[in-house]
């Protein structure tokens, strides 16, 4: 069997070939150390442009070194000395240096400080993306939605709180509980307030001053304002006997929670639904780093312990 | 296109290439040589333009920040750069144009008021370096607006709550630095509240005079800009009610650092080419 002959331009053009491969090589050879030498983390004498030094390979940032200078001199980076411009870099570098020695001594296992600082450091971090991130409307809508109770305003209420005082009132004496009824009944009759404590006897507690809900809940108490949250301007409550004395709440303006539309509330449902999401990526890093940890607990503890 | 017959002994060209001479004739030699030559010039252009693009990226991160703006080649170079990485990872929340969003609170980048530092291309690139409020300590993260109609209106501080009317004060002063219709009794009240010692402590970091203050990222109130909502006075008490703490990502580590420099470049640009009046101050 004969071998097919091709021609002359089958000829192999030694020279050209090794020219061109020669060039690959070169050009391969030159993409691969290009990659090499800038990685991130390669070992290099030479000082990333964007660095102003390099501490056992450690970037201190152009960036870091002019903020820092202008602070410490109070002048523009190009109005600053360079002897000024040497001491700060002589000063960043050490702080380089002394965190890595920091490092070395494992100062997070015994420095207090340290720990606090990394603690809140590595808190903030695992939640940062979601901190910064742009949450969409139809996840704000879908949030909004099955949260709808969570979203109105905060009720406020102007309430004159007036207050018998005496051991005997405290005690619910019938007296005292007359001179209460007396004042109340005179109230809803619509007699002035300042004639209602002169005839009473009774002192305005709280000065009839606004308040929003949860405020009023507190300075009021639990009793006497679960009677006035649901009066209207004008209404009085019955007479409550509380350890202090008999109290009788009026209430000059009333505005309860009213539901915020989706609209309204956008910005609270968007905080709302970042909080969510914190604390589930909180919760299932700390899952996690549970799972990968391995953590041993004294005898004592051990069977009550929960991770 | 030509065609090979592996049954005959001799393999012949068809078609075109007959008549653009046989494989391995000159002429055929020499379309090879100019292509090889066209394919060399090519890749010592894409060299070149590479060299160039890295010369510059590096002088861009080698130069005073500062001093860009005033050096055409390279900013140049860095609004081109800027405006494409802005288009990818800023227009979501800021727009395409940098107007922003004042229902979420996203500045306008054209208006040359600057809720942190200056408007200096140091300051903006400090700002997309480490972000604000982005859990990183060399950020932006120091105030925060509290609620206070809030049961706790500053999780960091202890602060009271104010009282609905004491808002309602508040918020009625505001309007009378705005230079927006006012009453007078009420804004009075206003300003007790405003410049107390113990409860509100607004002066604390809006400043005596309200002016603000641009290294903790408190804005000015005696001009025409807000941050969120239109200036009304429902808008003005609901973020003294509900308080305000934007957000923005850090993107050190994240880009390179040309790509940031160049998008600082590029937001200072924003600023620069906007009409200087925007800024309109109620009160000196």
């Amino acid at each position: 069997m004969s071998r097919p002959r091709f021609g002359k331009h089958n000829e192999v053009n030694f020279p050209r070939a090794m020219a061109l491969y020669a060039l690959g090589a070169l050009v391969g050879l030159g993409i691969a150390g290009y990659g090499l030498f800038t990685a991130q983390g390669t070992s290099t004498r030479g000082v990333p442009p964007e660095d102003v030094a390099l501490v056992n390979q450690r970037p201190v940032l152009r960036s870091d070194f002019i903020t820092q200078l202008e602070s410490e001199t109070g002048l523009k980076f190009e109005q600053a000395m360079r002897a000024d411009q040497l001491r700060v870099l002589a000063e960043m570098v050490n702080e380089e240096l002394l965190v890595q020695r920091g490092l070395e001594l494992d100062f997070a296992e015994t420095d207090q400080d340290t720990r606090n600082a990394l603690v809140a450091i590595v808190n903030q971090q695992m939640i940062a993306d979601v901190t910064t991130s742009v949450a969409t409307e139809r996840q704000l809508r879908d949030w909004y939605d099955s949260h709808r109770a969570d979203y109105s305003t905060v009720g406020t209420i102007t309430a004159c709180d007036l207050l018998l005082r005496s051991p005997k009132a405290a005690a619910g004496a019938a007296g005292a509980l007359a001179t209460a009824h007396a004042a109340a009944a005179a109230l809803r009759a619509g007699q002035p307030l300042a004639v209602v404590l002169k005839r009473s006897g009774m002192d305005n507690a709280n000065k009839c001053e606004d308040n929003f809900w949860f405020a009023a809940m507190l300075h009021l108490g639990d009793e006497l304002f679960a009677q006035a949250k649901g009066l209207k301007a004008g209404e009085v409550t019955a007479p409550v006997v509380l350890p202090d004395g008999v109290h009788v709440v009026l209430v000059q303006k009333n505005a309860p929670p009213v539901p915020m539309s989706f609209e309204v509330a956008h910005d609270k449902i968007e905080g709302d639904y970042k909080a969510d999401r914190e604390a589930r990526i909180i919760s299932a890093t700390m899952r996690f780093l549970h799972q990968r940890s391995r953590t041993v607990v004294a005898n004592d503890y051990k069977r009550d312990y929960q991770p | 296109m030509h065609s090979l017959r592996t049954d005959a002994t001799v393999m012949q060209p068809s078609g075109d290439s007959a008549a653009r001479g046989p494989p391995g004739s000159p002429h055929r030699a020499r379309a090879g040589h100019v292509c090889l030559a066209i394919a060399a010039v090519l890749l010592l252009a894409a060299a070149l333009w590479w060299r160039r693009e890295a010369a510059l990226a590096t002088a861009l991160v080698e130069a005073y920040p500062d001093a860009i703006p005033g050096d055409p080649a390279l900013e140049g170079w860095a609004l081109a750069r800027g405006q494409s990485a802005f288009a990818q990872h800023c227009s979501s929340c800021h727009g395409a144009a940098g107007e922003g969003d004042r229902r979420r609170g996203v500045p306008d980048l054209r208006d040359g008021d600057w809720l942190y530092g200056s408007g200096r291309v140091l300051e903006i690139e400090r700002v997309v370096l480490y972000g604000i409020r982005a859990a990183n300590s060399k950020g932006w993260r120091l105030s925060v607006m509290p609620g206070y109609a809030r049961p706790e209106p500053d999780k960091q501080y202890r602060l009271e709550p104010l009282r609905p009317s004491e808002i309602d004060d508040v918020t009625e002063y505001l309007m009378k630095l705005q230079g927006q219709p006012y009453d007078e009794a009420i804004a009075a009240r206003g300003a007790l509240v405003y410049r107390n010692q113990a409860r509100g402590l607004c002066w604390d970091c809006h400043g005596e005079n309200a002016h603000g203050n641009p290294a903790i990222g408190a804005p000015r109130l005696t001009d025409s800009i807000w941050l969120y909502g239109d200036g009304s006075r429902a808008a003005i008490r609901r973020s003294i009610a509900e308080g305000r703490a934007g957000t923005c990502p850090a993107w050190a580590g994240k880009l390179e650092a040309s790509t940031i420099r160049a998008l600082a470049v590029w937001v200072h640009h924003l600023s620069a080419r906007a009409p200087a009046a925007t800024r309109t101050s109620a009160t000196p």
